[in-house]
């Protein structure tokens, strides 16, 4: 009996509890116990809005320098940003990040550039997903992962647009509510 | 039969319906016979019941995320899952069939491995898959281009992960070509995913 009561432990995967039996450990069982309160993974993030703050550029050689509402972006001047001497502020879109709701923004060239959020991390860091598609659908850019703290930025940049490329420039938003 | 020469298997068999004609009948004589296989067969029905639960949960396309957690767990409340669980422990080691062949530590361990195996493979499905690309392709490895090999760019594997900091985990380029950098100016390192296709260095389409 303790070899087919072994048998049938080890091939649930419980094979320590089966030993217990072989060498005669008694094994009881827990009396009904109420199991722990589980704390739901939403509970403790509703009290913070995020979001994904999209800035379209426009980046050409017209020889009309950085477009003040782009505001203080060092970044631009350096290379290979600084090909350009031109970066012309096309538009802003605010992304909400939720969980299992992605968002799309269509770009300037039609291409559609859509954001996931993935998990929250302590200290209101994102881990986020972003594309981006053609027209028709085909992937551009497939996939990017990125994991930020909120209020920091990363750049994407390169796709052809009117003689220049177009600089994507995302940052992530906490709102605390 | 007696419970003896009852696999593990084919009492897996019998709870999903897949034994017939003379397997059939032995098996069944012999769960009916005992009270820890019929323990063994009810922990078994458990199981598909929970799985099945999960499995009808809405929306195919939802992530993995709180919302569906929570979802899952107010199934499994709903469903009492720990009041049967205990009940069918008690019946186990209570014994009162009269039946001697298991002692009463065995018939215990029948119905701790069963319900332990209920929680492991809800373990399995709660776990969640890891997300998923849209291509089948790994993931290409980050690269510092020849162009941003100056003082101001270095490679994102470079940068540690401290807190504050950002950084670009994953990229699948696709088709297209590309490289990622991190351009420091201003006491902020931000990194840049830098595409380039045909179309950006022929001068061709915009799309």
């Amino acid at each position: 009996m303790r070899i087919l009561t072994f048998a049938v432990c080890a091939a649930l995967g419980l094979p320590v509890l089966g030993a217990a039996v072989f060498t005669s450990t008694p094994v009881y069982a827990q009396p009904k116990a109420k199991a722990p309160a589980k704390k739901k993974p939403s509970d403790a993030k509703k009290a913070t809005r995020y979001s994904a703050e999209v800035t379209v550029l426009h980046a050409n050689n017209s020889g009309k320098g950085i477009d003040k509402r782009i505001g203080d972006k060092p970044e631009l001047k350096k290379p290979p940003f600084s090909a350009y001497d031109t970066y012309e502020w096309i538009k802003q879109d605010t992304l909400p990040l939720k969980k299992g709701q992605p968002k799309t923004v269509e770009l300037p060239n039609k291409r559609v550039l859509k954001t996931r959020l993935l998990d929250v991390l302590p200290n209101d860091v994102l881990k986020i997903s972003t594309s981006i598609s053609r027209p028709r659908g085909e992937k551009y850019l497939p996939l990017l992962e990125v994991k930020a703290k909120a209020g920091r930025s990363f750049i994407v940049a390169g796709p052809p647009y009117k003689g220049g490329i177009l600089v994507l420039v995302i940052r992530l938003v906490a709102e605390k509510a | 039969m007696s419970e003896y020469d009852v696999t593990p298997e084919q009492l897996m068999s019998y709870v999903d319906g897949e034994l017939d004609g003379a397997d059939l009948e032995q098996v069944e004589a012999a769960v009916e016979g005992s009270p820890g296989l019929e323990a063994m067969a009810a922990g078994l029905v458990q199981i598909g019941d929970w799985v099945r639960a999960i499995e009808a949960v809405p929306g195919p396309n939802a992530d993995r995320d709180a919302s569906l957690t929570d979802r899952i767990l107010d199934n499994i409340d709903a469903k009492q899952a720990p009041t049967a669980a205990a009940a069918q422990l008690r019946l186990v080691a209570g014994g009162t069939h009269g039946d001697e062949r298991l002692d009463s530590s065995s018939k215990l361990v029948w119905g701790v491995a069963a319900l332990s195996a209920a929680a492991a493979a809800l373990a399995l499905v709660l776990g969640g898959a890891p997300a998923q690309t849209s291509s089948p392709r790994a993931y290409v490895p980050v690269v510092v281009p020849a162009a941003a090999g100056s003082d101001n760019t270095a490679s994102a594997d470079d940068e540690p992960d401290r807190e504050g900091d950002v950084a670009i985990t994953a990229v699948d380029f696709g088709t297209s070509q590309g490289s990622i950098f991190v351009v420091s100016a201003g006491g902020t390192s931000t990194p840049v995913v830098w595409l380039t296709d045909d179309a950006a260095s022929g001068g061709g389409t915009d799309l």
